[in-house]
């Protein structure tokens, strides 16, 4: 599906070695006195450079606590969070959003598209500060052919359908070459074909770039493509994954 | 640049919103520049009140007013003066008590001109030398004022002898003037215009006009400039010295016009021009030469006023002392003074602007603002999300701030530039609602008589303190370009509060907003 899987990616996206994320007896709180909701609870987590992982999980296990936390979206209450070495409880506001913008890319249930701007516009925000002019616009095109959305960069979100918004948001995350693509629930709001394209294409830029992907989902017939599969509860990680872990490296 | 398309986009899209934001500052904007244009219109006004006494270059008016007691009242005012100074109005004013014995035989009609200085003395003309001579002074000229009452009828049959001043002649009026004022003409009451001769025998009517003589070798320091001449023209300082300019109200009031003659003392005078009266200044009926009227009166060499110039600004109060101290019971009465001392509907707005306007304008700006960043910060709170997820795909708080200012500027100018409109709109409705109001200028007139007798001798329609001002609202472009700022600038602080707000979430937090 991706038709020019090199132009896209980071080249070397092993360059780093080491794991990408490591999570250290990471626990999560939220509300304030008597009515505190543990959504994590003293999480020990590794996730190594081209991994495709998949957390599932009911509603409320903290899945996607989990990912805000991976993603710098949110602070741990206690325990740490080492991205690709950093700890990101060192790191200040400013370091954490050039996280965000160079090392990650996220993809969201909704989209998260700006409803004001087109296709080829939304791709080109997350390039706001890293590239320039024509380089971030042909950027932006090369991207949305990538995802075979080339003929539609013109059109308003509101325009296109779920798959192929998802598909612009997907373009989006890969703007910046990120180390680690983020998926929150990617297909939760498409239709069951669309939503395997959706991964497809998410396992497609795995398997042939490299690229690791973490993807939040509850349906577990998508789970079952994914070679890991971390399984949550009550904000804990179940001891036995329903799928066995792929082989780390 | 990818933020000012995005800037773009977003108003572009949003247009209702932006529209009601912006409209939000062009109300406190246009309220800005229609109090502003209003405010300096007024001032406009004022100063062309003003021009004849500030703008031409009189800085100072000299007088030598009757010195009344201010315990005097009533008739006995006359009693308060000085045996020198009773003398000399008495010579100056006295010529009022006519014998009809001495004019005419009985039965035989007549007409005679009699001239009076009332309450302004006259002093010596050198005095203008004298003047123009003091260190800050660039130029003096002087001018003799006078009332002229003509009277005209038959000489009655039957008159009794001149045996007293209550005869068949007249004095002075009977006086109802608090005596308060110095020789201001206010302390004796307004005139109530000529008419016929009360209780004497009928067939005799008095005419009375107020006359001046002005150095025409001065136009642009006398007590009528050429800028005041309507219709025709000045005097030339080599033409003919029967030359006259009339007022145009009593011009209108004797159906007089270019080229009619006018009698002054048994002189035929042609008029040769009309001129509006100004405000404050000696709204004479009848402008004639210095010296022409000086010989005419029998007052050669003397003066009543001196218009003083100073060289500069700033020296009007030194030359005003120095006048003071060098000419003994002089008064001066500078345009600053006579400024202060406008009255009447065009002060009471101007007051009114001044001080309504500026609490107008910073209540209209700071409502304006308030409207603004309250329309900003709700349009923020609906786009929390897409805030949240420009920080996910790594924006920076600043970045996100700088992009809701910058939104929020161009959404302020755009109010600046509607408001702009409307405030035109607004302005030219005043303008052409041809507002009038009236500027009055109290005790300015020298030629109210003393002791009521102004009541007899002064015209009724001279006009002399208060004159009608057409409002204007004028917009500069200083104005606009305020305006727009001030706009554009409460724009910023809308954005940026609004921005700061939304950025300063937690972008975990704000993606889980609900849209």
């Amino acid at each position: 599906m991706v038709t020019e899987p090199l132009s896209i990616t980071r080249e070397s996206p092993h360059s780093d070695n080491g794991p990408v994320y490591v999570l250290d007896r990471v626990t999560k709180r939220f509300g304030r006195g008597g009515a505190t909701v543990e959504a994590l609870r003293s999480i020990d987590l590794q996730i190594d450079p081209g991994e495709f992982v998949a957390i599932v999980g009911p509603s409320g296990s903290g899945k996607t606590t989990l990912l805000q936390l991976l993603g710098a979206l949110d602070r741990p209450t206690s325990g740490h969070v080492i991205c690709r070495g950093r700890d990101l409880a060192t790191m200040s506001e400013r370091e954490l959003a050039r996280l965000r913008r160079e090392t990650i890319g996220f993809i969201f249930q909704q989209f998260n598209l700006i409803p004001t701007l087109t296709a080829q516009a939304n791709v080109e925000v997350a390039m706001a500060s890293t590239a320039r002019g024509r380089e971030r616009q042909n950027r932006a095109r090369a991207l949305l052919e990538a995802v075979v959305l080339g003929a539609r960069a013109g059109h308003l979100p509101s325009q296109l359908s779920g798959g192929e918004q998802q598909r612009v948001a997907i373009a989006r995350a890969l703007a910046n070459r990120p180390a680690v693509l983020l998926a929150d629930e990617p297909t939760g709001n498409l239709d069951t074909t669309t939503g395997e394209e959706i991964i497809g294409l998410l396992r497609d830029l795995s398997e042939r770039q490299g690229q690791t992907v973490i993807v939040i989902t509850h349906d577990h017939a998508i789970a079952t493509m994914a070679p890991r599969v971390v399984s949550l509860r009550d904000g804990q990680i179940q001891a036995k994954p329903p799928i066995p872990p792929a082989p780390a490296g | 640049m990818f933020y000012i398309s995005y800037v773009l986009s977003e108003l572009r899209r949003r247009s209702g919103r932006t529209i009601l934001t912006a409209l939000g500052l062009a109300v406190g904007v246009a309220l800005v520049i229609t109090v502003s244009a209003l405010s300096s219109g007024l001032s406009a006004a004022q100063a062309s009140v003003l021009k004849p006494l500030t703008g031409v270059g009189t800085d100072m008016t000299v007088t030598r007013p009757l010195q009344l007691s201010t315990t005097g009242g009533g008739g006995n005012a006359f009693f308060s003066l000085t045996p020198k100074q009773r003398a000399q109005l008495r010579k100056e004013n006295g010529g009022t008590r006519l014998g009809f014995r001495n004019i005419a035989k009985p039965g035989r009609h007549f007409s005679v001109d009699r001239f009076r200085v009332s309450t302004q003395l006259t002093f010596p003309a050198s005095q203008v030398s004298k003047t123009a001579k003091l260190s800050g002074v660039a130029d003096a000229s002087g001018s003799l004022t006078l009332t002229d009452t003509s009277i005209s009828g038959k000489i009655p049959k039957n008159i009794s002898p001149p045996s007293n001043n209550n005869g068949s002649g007249f004095g002075f009026g009977s006086g109802n003037g608090s005596g308060q004022g110095s020789g201001s003409g206010r302390a004796f009451g307004p005139g109530t215009g000529g008419g016929r001769f009360f209780g004497g025998p009928s067939g005799i009517s008095f005419n009375s006009r107020i006359v001046t003589g002005i150095d025409p070798s001065h136009p642009s320091l006398s007590a009528l400039t050429p800028g005041q001449v309507t219709k025709g023209s000045y005097f030339s300082s080599a033409g003919n010295p029967d030359q006259a300019i009339l007022s145009t109200a009593y011009a209108q009031r004797q159906g007089l016009s270019l080229g009619s003659t006018v009698t002054l003392s048994g002189t035929k005078f042609s008029v040769i021009g009309l001129a509006s009266a100004p405000l404050g200044g000696s709204p004479s009926d009848i402008y004639v030469k210095l010296a022409t009227l000086q010989k005419l009166a029998g007052l050669e060499g003397q003066i009543n006023t001196m218009q003083v110039r100073a060289a500069n600004g700033g020296g009007v109060s030194s030359v005003q002392r120095e006048i003071t101290s060098s000419f003994k019971g002089a008064q001066v009465t500078t345009a600053a003074e006579l400024a202060k001392s406008i009255g009447g509907s065009l002060a009471d707005a101007k007051n009114l602007a001044g001080k309504l306007g500026v609490a107008l304008e910073v209540i209209g700006l700071l409502a304006a603002v308030l409207i603004a960043c309250l329309l900003t910060l709700a349009s923020v709170a609906k786009r929390i999300r897409e805030i949240g997820t420009l920080k996910a795909v790594g924006w920076s708080q600043l970045l996100v701030v700088r992009q809701i200012s910058l939104e929020a500027l161009l959404q302020g100018f755009l109010g600046g530039i509607l408001g702009v409109i409307l405030g035109l709109i607004a302005s030219q409705v005043v303008n052409a609602m041809g507002l009038t109001l009236t500027a009055t200028l109290p005790g300015a007139t020298p030629q109210s008589g003393p002791f009521g007798l102004g009541r007899f001798l002064q015209p009724a329609a001279s006009g002399a303190g208060s004159t009608l001002v057409k409002i204007a609202a004028p917009v500069d472009l200083n104005l606009i370009v305020l305006a727009v700022v001030l706009a554009a600038l409460g724009g910023l602080v809308a954005g940026a509060v609004g921005g700061l707000r939304a950025a300063r979430m937690r972008p975990a937090v704000a993606l889980r907003a609900v849209e």
